[in-house]
């Protein structure tokens, strides 16, 4: 297993060396291990296909711009994803999606039951992220699958810690109803 | 805190795939980002220090002239150049003291053919047999020569048309920039031609000194290699930073050096007029 980390970071090591020097077929292999995980995180925050390819397309460029400036201090797939997200967090800020919410916090995060029974497939499961608002979808990708804090999620948006947490709350009650909507159809599709 | 909901998700499309269409590789492709570099935002070294040596160099000329007491940079039309020696004093807007001037567009009767011309130089040297004019191609365009020169009015004889004109630069593989420089006065460059060139003109130490292109950029304050990432927290691109900076300083130098200053469009061209 040691061994094959090593060969995998040697690998990837020569790959972006020789992605720095501009060798086409290293730039096509690095974008052929990397599109298909890059894409999915633009289609989390990008329901329309073309804006996520749009979104994906402008990241790879500034991908293979800047590889140079890549230290290795921290994992390659990492500092990629956080150029995606940017992408996209562009495209949503250019459409104005973040609203600024002045009402309180909602205090009943912790009564949301989830019933983590229900086996989803990612298809389905992106789709329920679709159905969100901009704003909440947006929220709900950076904190809940991305792992950005509030604080950073509020600087990185624009928008206030407090109106980050509200978009949160509102997007994990939203997918809970999507969810047990879905249960309930299943069982009624079951019953017949 | 509730994060089953996020645990759930995240356990499931953190690291989900999704096959994008051929169409984005292609218009990563096209951007010109793939393959030999061809010098648009971090362009080669060799690349930058070519074109700060000759946008220097071209404006150092340009000052220099300018400067020259009793210079006025006052041009006509700039459709043709007058070129070659002459004693004559015909008629001419411009007096025996200003820059060399360019002929008006609506004085169409007064072109010469370039072979005229040549042969109006040949003449001019065997009537001169004394003569230590050194051995350059009657057709040349002498840009500095004649800044350095006595500024009098051209004749009719000095005056070649603008095809013969661009022939003959076309003739000595000078570059856009000077070719524009040269004969209209006015400067168009790309992007990456005036980055280059405001980074020259701002860089302390010069230019060359630098060991690369992105450390001169951080010099500049326009990269941060400590952060290792690629763009900035806001909107702005590293290229779309590099532009404006690149337009405050050419603007600041026009504005120092008495010059027009204009930036065409944000990613295009810039001109400069003077």
């Amino acid at each position: 297993m040691r061994i094959f980390t090593l060969n995998k970071a040697i690998d990837e090591e020569t790959l972006i060396k020789r992605c720095v020097k501009r060798d086409p077929k290293a730039q096509k292999a690095l974008y052929e291990q990397f599109s298909p995980k890059m894409m999915g995180v633009c289609r989390r925050y990008l329901s329309n296909l073309e804006e996520a390819e749009e979104a994906l397309s402008n990241g790879f460029i500034k991908v293979f711009t800047n590889l140079e400036r890549y230290e290795s201090k921290g994992s390659f797939e990492g500092w990629i994803r956080k150029i995606m997200v940017r992408e996209c967090l562009m495209y949503l800020r250019s459409k104005k999606s973040f609203v600024e919410y002045t009402d309180q916090m909602e205090k009943h995060d912790t009564q949301i039951a989830f019933g983590a029974d229900l086996e989803l497939d990612k298809e389905e499961l992106m789709t329920l992220i679709d159905e969100l608002p901009d704003g909440y979808r947006t929220v709900f990708n950076m904190y809940a699958i991305e792992g950005y804090k509030h604080q950073e999620i509020a600087v990185m948006l624009n928008i206030t810690e407090s109106t980050s947490k509200t978009q949160l709350l509102r997007a994990r009650k939203l997918l809970q109803t999507k969810i047990e909507e879905l249960e309930k159809s299943l069982k009624e599709l079951s019953r017949i | 805190m509730n994060n089953k909901i996020d645990k759930y998700f995240k356990n499931n499309l953190e690291n989900a795939a999704w096959t994008p269409s051929n169409n984005v590789w292609d218009k990563i492709e096209q951007s010109g980002v793939i393959g030999e570099k061809k010098g648009f935002i971090l362009p080669m070294y060799g690349k930058i220090a070519a074109a700060a040596v000759l946008t220097i160099g071209l404006f150092s000329a340009a000052l220099i002239w300018m400067n020259q007491p009793g210079q006025t940079p006052e041009f006509a039309q700039q459709d043709s150049l007058y070129i070659g020696e002459d004693t004559t004093q015909e008629t001419h807007p411009i007096e025996q003291d200003t820059a060399p001037a360019f002929r008006d567009n609506t004085r169409e009767e007064e072109k010469v053919p370039v072979e005229e011309e040549i042969e109006n130089k040949e003449k001019t040297k065997q009537s001169k047999p004394g003569s230590t004019s050194p051995q350059t191609l009657p057709k040349s365009i002498d840009l500095q020569r004649k800044m350095n020169s006595k500024k009098r009015s051209p004749s009719a004889e000095e005056k070649i048309g603008v095809q013969e004109q661009r022939a003959i630069l076309a003739s000595q593989s000078l570059t856009p920039l000077e070719f524009d420089l040269k004969t209209n006065h006015v400067v168009r460059m790309t992007t990456y031609e005036a980055t280059n060139m405001a980074l020259a003109l701002a860089a302390d130490p010069p230019v060359l000194e630098y060991r690369s292109t992105l450390e001169m950029f951080e010099e500049a304050g326009y990269a941060d290699r400590a952060r290792n990432e690629p763009s900035s927290n806001d909107d702005n691109t590293i290229t779309e930073k590099l532009f404006q900076f690149a337009g405050e300083k050419l603007s600041t130098f026009a504005d120092a050096s008495g010059l027009s200053f204009q930036k065409l469009s944000r990613v295009e061209e810039i001109e400069i007029v003077y």
